[in-house]
């Protein structure tokens, strides 16, 4: 499975690229009265609110002012690929590469369980990456009410 | 003189002017950023020193061979979108990106416009190798008729060479073979060849080359599905049997060949 790999702040981390629809240049935000921390605001997808995620502050406290190589991950909520989407605020948005199941299953690997555990961490030469789950981080960001309550949200 | 790096337009040298504010760096869109360069990332340029575009006594080239291979200068080159946001960027992808999705229309066809004496024909450009100069065309003893000419050159390959305008029946504007009567006629030229529009185009199906020359090269064209039009009784008889239908542009009408026809008929020459 090919992975996209990006930074926040100073961490690393990756996202399956089958649960990626693309990746956009950072917009301006709309930010709503007393946003939960976490929540970078909201911009207009071709007519769709979107939301987006801000990983630094949510996970770290820390926001992130933005680059030239700022980027907008834009997942879907479903791994079909249709309806809603929300947006990761991620930096240096470059490699795209493939991780071995194997290392993820095995001892290579390390998940902390917990309320946040958003997926395993693994090494390489370039340092720790943590593997999003994208499927864990949405029940996560819901559950933190970053994402908009929505008409016909799937439970 | 050095040889061109990538990086070359992002630095100042002493003996230059300034650079214009406004160069654009490709994003990986389409799009351009437009914005002020912000040149003290690039403070040390070492591939123009001792790097590729320098000296070459880098240590590290041996190693990587060249500058682009090295990890410094990919470093140099994140570097340039580590930099702040240029004014109006994130204004300008707020709009882009709220506007209605545009999708591209289904079923564009891309063509290459050429001219075969007064006919402007187009072909597929998926059938097209190359384009290139004339080159003389030798005929074939007790083979060539009028519509296959001969054999030509291309790049040390020998390939047969058809004559579009004898098979469908077109009065050229500069015949086959005026390449190789201009070169015999050496210095006393009757015909300037640098004046000569024709040229040869490679075309290819089915894994067979065959070349053939054109009065002129346009260029390419796409047009929609709906555009192509059924080929008028007006049209003379041999072109409108070669030809899928027509469409027109900058009030020209252009006939778009059928290419199974026109490569079997290839074939058929050759027997």
């Amino acid at each position: 499975m090919l992975w996209l790999i990006f930074h926040v702040g100073a961490e690393r981390f990756a996202v399956r690229s089958d649960r990626v629809d693309k990746v956009l240049p950072t917009v301006e935000l709309h930010r709503t009265v007393q946003s939960p921390n976490g929540l970078a605001g909201a911009f207009s997808y071709h007519g769709a609110v979107t939301p987006v995620i801000d990983l630094a502050h949510w996970l770290q406290g820390t926001s992130m002012s933005p680059r030239l190589s700022s980027r907008i991950i834009l997942i879907p909520l479903d791994a079909e690929h249709s309806g809603q989407k929300f947006g990761l605020l991620a930096e240096r948005v470059v490699e795209l590469r493939p991780i071995d199941q194997e290392i993820i299953n095995g001892t290579g690997a390390a998940t902390w369980p917990g309320t946040l555990a958003l997926g395993p961490v693994i090494a390489d030469e370039h340092g720790m990456l943590q593997l999003l789950d994208i499927d864990r981080l949405i029940t996560e960001a819901r559950r933190h009410e970053l994402l908009p309550i929505l008409v016909e949200q799937p439970v | 003189m050095n040889r061109p790096s990538p990086f070359d337009a992002f630095i100042p040298s002493p003996e230059d002017p300034p650079l214009a504010p406004d160069f654009t760096i490709a994003n990986g869109s389409d799009l351009p950023i437009l914005g002020e360069a912000n040149l003290t990332v690039l403070e040390h340029d070492c591939w123009n020193k001792i790097g590729v575009t320098g000296d070459r006594s880098c240590p590290e080239l041996l190693k990587h061979v060249h500058c682009r291979n090295c990890p410094v200068f990919t470093s140099a080159g994140q570097r340039l979108f580590e930099r702040d946001l240029p004014a109006g960027h994130l204004a300008e992808w707020t709009k882009r990106l709220a506007e209605p999705e545009i999708f591209a229309e289904r079923g564009i066809v891309s063509v290459l416009i050429f001219r075969v004496g007064e006919e402007w024909l187009a072909i597929d450009i998926e059938l097209l190798v190359e384009i290139g100069e004339l080159r003389p065309i030798h005929s074939i003893p007790g083979r060539s008729n009028e519509v296959l000419v001969g054999l030509v050159s291309i790049r040390g390959e020998l390939e047969l060479c058809i004559s579009v305008g004898g098979l469908l029946g077109i009065a050229m504007q500069y015949p086959p073979n005026i390449a190789k009567s201009t070169h015999e006629s050496g210095r006393h030229r009757s015909v300037d060849r640098d004046r000569i529009t024709a040229r040869l185009m490679v075309v290819s199906r089915a894994g067979r080359r065959w070349v053939f020359q054109v009065d002129e090269v346009e260029g390419v064209a796409r047009f929609t599905p709906a555009e192509l039009t059924n080929v008028l009784s007006t049209v003379s008889g041999a072109s409108a049997s070669f030809a899928k239908g027509i469409f027109w542009r900058d009030e020209r009408r252009i006939g778009f060949l059928n290419e199974v026809r026109l490569f079997e008929t290839f074939e058929r020459s050759l027997t």
